[in-house]
């Protein structure tokens, strides 16, 4: 299972509206790279396949293959604005180690 | 002078030898690159078919687990990488294989003959740079069936070219000369790319994210190595055994990696402990000898970037 805030829901409304990528779904991956060992990747897509879970959060549809999902589950995604930038923010329970800018974890 | 000739053939023209404790690892699959671009310390990306670059994978930790001649090919990267490293290197590497498309295969039946100086580029063609001493070098990668072949060839084209064929025994007294640390001798899985002295050559600042950046940033921006390796002089005929401490008046500033005998001393390198080489570069005794430090392996003769 995988959740966005109401305010992380908003801005991939707004992101997506001004894109115009009309009703598409948010596409979360992890892949390996990253200071400490996996990366968060975030995306729209249209399409999904046999090997996708999807969930539905704040009425965006998620899609996430099977491998990225075990390294995800339980994990909400939040958006953050603050001094030094704005973002979405991955709060994962599976991380037990971020890098320092939070965009690599490690399990 | 010990290896006096293969020396000069090193650095006036050209010394061709087998690498025999190194193993190649292919990296195939449409994602081969970008993933790569993850893992290595150095620059994958923009790098052309025919040319190469050197890097380390490193630990989650930031330390050494294998120094890496990334050998770009058209249709994928073969990574020549310690022998010794491989199984390491698979659970390692597999382990950051998401969902790319990545496939990774040890090629038992492959060799490298490397051929090292000024004169490298003239042996043969093909092949891919690889200067493993700081007098330019280039290497070539063979099958079993063609290796006695090909080291024969490249031989004779060596000596037409002022070199020739150099021994394992001779590469390595001149690695030592050189001040070039090897892995899992001089550097491994207990070193940070900092103390290891080749950063100039295996670490890029601006490339981005790769596994294990974190610790090496922070080392390299905000702290300092707590031990750094050195090239050594020792007032001695016979070389020190391996990790014998490099002393200062009573207190270990250091611990010999590397040594072999030269008419004139031995020749060595050393790990020098933090603070200690700004106290001057004499004082030191080892195994109650005489010895002085030369300066950082990363300012002597043996590590030269690459010109890009």
């Amino acid at each position: 299972m995988l959740n966005l805030t109401t305010r992380a829901a908003e801005k991939v409304k707004e992101i997506r509206d001004a894109e115009g990528l009309a009703e598409q779904g948010l596409r979360v991956r992890v892949i390996g790279g990253g200071c400490a060992g996996f990366s968060y990747d975030l995306f729209f897509e249209d399409e999904t396949t046999d090997m996708d879970q999807t969930f539905t959060s704040h009425g965006i549809s998620i899609y996430v293959d099977m491998m990225s999902a075990q390294y995800v589950e339980g994990t909400e995604i939040d958006y953050v604005e603050g001094l030094q930038g704005a973002g979405f923010k991955f709060v994962n329970p599976q991380a037990k180690q971020t890098c320092g800018c939070g965009s690599s974890f490690a399990t | 002078m010990t290896h006096a000739r293969e020396l000069d053939w090193i650095q006036r023209s050209v010394g061709v030898l087998t690498l025999s404790d190194r193993a190649i690892i292919s990296v195939s699959g449409d994602d081969a690159r970008e993933w790569l671009q993850g893992q290595l310390t150095n620059q994958v990306e923009g790098v052309e078919a025919g040319d190469s670059t050197y890097a380390f994978v490193l630990s989650l930790k930031g330390r050494i687990l294998a120094d890496v001649y990334a050998l770009v090919r058209e249709d994928d990267v073969w990574l020549d990488v310690p022998a010794t490293q491989v199984d390491a290197l698979l659970e390692r590497l597999d382990r950051y294989i998401i969902m790319e498309d990545v496939d990774l295969e040890v090629l038992d039946d492959l060799h490298v003959i490397a051929a090292q100086g000024p004169s490298a580029d003239e042996v043969a063609d093909g092949g891919w740079p690889a200067d493993r001493l700081g007098t330019g070098g280039r290497q070539w990668v063979v099958s079993s069936s063609e290796l006695e072949s090909e080291l024969e060839r490249l031989t004779v084209r060596a000596r037409e070219l002022g070199g020739g064929w150099v021994s394992d025994q001779a590469w390595n007294h001149i690695r030592v000369l050189r001040g070039r640390p090897r892995f899992g001798v001089d550097f491994g899985d207990w070193t940070y790319p900092q103390e290891s002295g080749l950063n100039p050559v295996a670490v890029s600042f601006n490339k981005g994210c790769y596994v294990g950046q974190e610790t090496v940033v922070m080392l390299e921006n905000r702290g300092k190595s707590p031990k750094v390796l050195w090239r050594w002089t020792i007032e001695s005929a016979e070389a020190p055994a391996a990790k014998a401490s490099i002393m200062r008046v009573d207190a270990v500033a250091g611990e010999i990696t590397s040594a072999v005998p030269e008419q004139e001393g031995v020749r060595a390198l050393g790990f020098l402990k933090r603070g200690y080489g700004a106290e001057g570069l004499e004082g030191f005794t080892v195994d109650g000898i005489p010895a002085r430090a030369l300066g950082p392996v990363e300012e002597g003769p043996g590590v030269r970037p690459a010109p890009r």
